[in-house]
């Protein structure tokens, strides 16, 4: 059962091996947007004349933003592009009707594509930024593990979003910009959430766009650390299987419309 | 003197009245597409105002934390904001008829030679058919930031401030149209300029900050080379009576001016060359 999902992932892998992506185009923008916001921080610690902000180092704040610049393209998918395809091209019918889950089909078709962007550009800009730019190593482990379950998160997220496709009458485009720019105001990936004054933080942090970049961000920083790194965890899982009932309703609640309106 | 001896409009006026009829119907056109799928549209909108916001946000945040980046205050950074977001406005809107993408998928389609067919400069052909209504975002954004910043800031709004305010936006949305055009004209030779423009367009997120931020090679890069800081950190400068290099804050109409001209002969020239080799 599990091993046809399994193919589907490895289809999609060597698809984008087949496609290069524009592998140089990503990593300009990435870099420069770095370059930015390290002028920015310096500026920022130099006018506060402290070592310290919100218990964060220039140093640390430094590897905080180059490892979001990382995790934030392998959160990113086109779920709702896809499935706005699939419905717009009437893909869709077809794809019901093969034994296969369409959201779990979606997932690990996505994975492969995941896996390919974690091969060829998440392994070796980290490491060029530990050898390059000094970023320290995860303070812990278990960094990876909730980088997975933050992946599932965006997926699920973006999932949601892209079944607007069956409502808004064939687009998607306004709706999912409007996702990423919430996720990019309050997940913690292009601002720590530590500099959000006290009461929007403990507001913020309960979302699941926190739970997808502030979590794994801060574990990574060690800013959550120890028995903290479990709840943080289950709080992560937690918002995996809220989202995914979310998911599987609005989900059953689409294709009563597909089959009504015949595709 | 007309010869049938009626007063009618010199012959410049009636061109440009045409040209407008013809943009208007592209622009209608455009709308009507868009109003197809009107509640995604509007939420694309909403979307791109929200990017916008995420900045303002982004220095309220930084605010909670020290007084000022070099110098510049919260009120004084929605002003630098506000000059860039409207000036990028502008040029999204109504400037994107020859934006580097297009002009590359027009090269490899070959419906550019359609456009050099057309009875109309191929510049003007591709200015006035397109027009973006993505760009109402930014506009919209542009138009509220001033709206905010401008009595917050501690300047007195006098005509001769308010004038010189309404030539440097201008010239900001000339300026960003003039480094685009200049990259578009490269499609003429490669058809692999997409990092590029995704270059200039990321470095466009550098003069959200004072140029004072940066390091000596930045500060020329975006002053002599690609000059973004004249789109809105000298003009807010100028204005706001602070900042680095006061001799330069002034110039952005003649920066504009001249990026325009350059640009514009390299793009007549790459025009040239295409259509001399036919590719």
């Amino acid at each position: 059962m599990l091993g046809r999902y399994l193919k589907l992932a490895e289809t999609s892998f060597k698809e984008m091996l087949a496609y290069r992506t524009n592998f140089i185009g990503g990593l300009a923008q990435s870099v420069l947007t770095l370059i930015a916001f390290w002028f920015l921080w310096k500026a920022i610690f130099t006018t506060a004349g402290t070592p310290e902000i919100n218990g964060m180092t220039f140093e640390i704040m430094i590897t905080y933003m180059v490892i979001s610049s990382l995790i934030r393209p392998l959160a990113w998918s086109f779920v709702e592009g896809e499935i706005e395809y699939d419905v717009r091209m009437g893909g869709i019918t077809r794809k019901l009707t093969i034994p296969m889950s369409y959201p779990l089909y979606r997932l690990f078709g996505n994975i492969g594509a995941v896996g390919y962007k974690v091969m060829t550009w998440g392994f070796p800009v980290l490491l060029g930024a530990v050898l390059i730019v000094k970023v320290s190593m995860p303070a812990s482990l278990l960094f990876f593990v909730s980088l997975i379950f933050s992946y599932l998160i965006n997926f699920l997220l973006a999932f949601l979003t892209g079944m607007w496709v069956f409502w808004s009458g064939g687009k998607v485009w306004g709706l999912t910009l409007s996702r990423n720019m919430i996720s990019d105001m309050v997940s913690g990936s292009l601002m720590p959430l530590y500099f959000f004054p006290a009461w929007l933080f403990s507001i913020l942090q309960l979302l699941p766009f926190a739970a997808a970049f502030h979590i794994p961000l801060s574990i990574y920083i060690g800013k959550i650390s120890g028995v903290e790194i479990f709840s943080a965890l289950g709080f992560q899982v937690l918002w995996i299987l809220i989202l995914s009932a979310f998911v599987g309703f609005v989900w059953s609640r689409a294709k009563k419309r597909i089959f009504s309106q015949g595709g | 003197m007309n010869p049938e001896g009626g007063r009618s409009p010199p012959r410049g006026v009636v061109e440009m009245l045409k040209t407008f009829r013809l943009w208007k119907k592209f622009a209608v056109a455009r709308i009507a597409e868009d109003f197809q799928y009107a509640e995604d549209f509007f939420l694309g909108i909403f979307a791109l105002v929200l990017t916008n916001v995420i900045g303002v946000l982004f220095y309220w945040v930084i605010m909670q934390n020290i007084p000022n980046i070099n110098g510049w205050t919260l009120e004084e950074l929605l002003f630098l904001y506000a000059l860039e977001v409207f000036a990028w406005g502008v040029w999204n809107t109504f400037l994107k008829g020859t934006v580097p993408w297009r002009v590359e998928e027009a090269v490899r389609s070959g419906s550019l030679d359609r456009v050099l067919v057309q009875p109309m400069k191929p510049i003007k052909y591709m200015m006035i058919s397109t027009f973006d209504t993505h760009g109402f975002g930014d506009l919209l954004s542009g138009i509220a930031l001033l709206a905010i910043s401008m009595p917050i800031v501690s300047v007195v709004w006098s005509v001769e401030k308010l004038f010189a305010l309404a030539i440097f936006l201008l010239s900001g949305s000339l300026i960003i149209y003039s480094i685009f055009l200049a990259i578009a004209t490269l499609a003429f030779w490669t058809t692999r300029i997409g990092p590029i423009t995704e270059i200039v367009w990321i470095t466009g997120n550098f003069t959200n900050y004072p140029l004072e931020i940066f390091n000596k090679y930045i500060k020329a890069f975006l002053t002599f080379i690609m000059p973004l800081a004249f789109v809105n950190y000298f003009p807010a400068a100028a204005i706001l009576g602070k900042g680095i290099w006061p001799q330069l804050q002034y110039l952005s109409p003649l920066v504009a001016i001249i990026s325009f001209a350059v640009a514009y002969s390299f793009w007549k020239f790459g025009l040239k060359h295409y259509s001399s080799t036919g590719s």
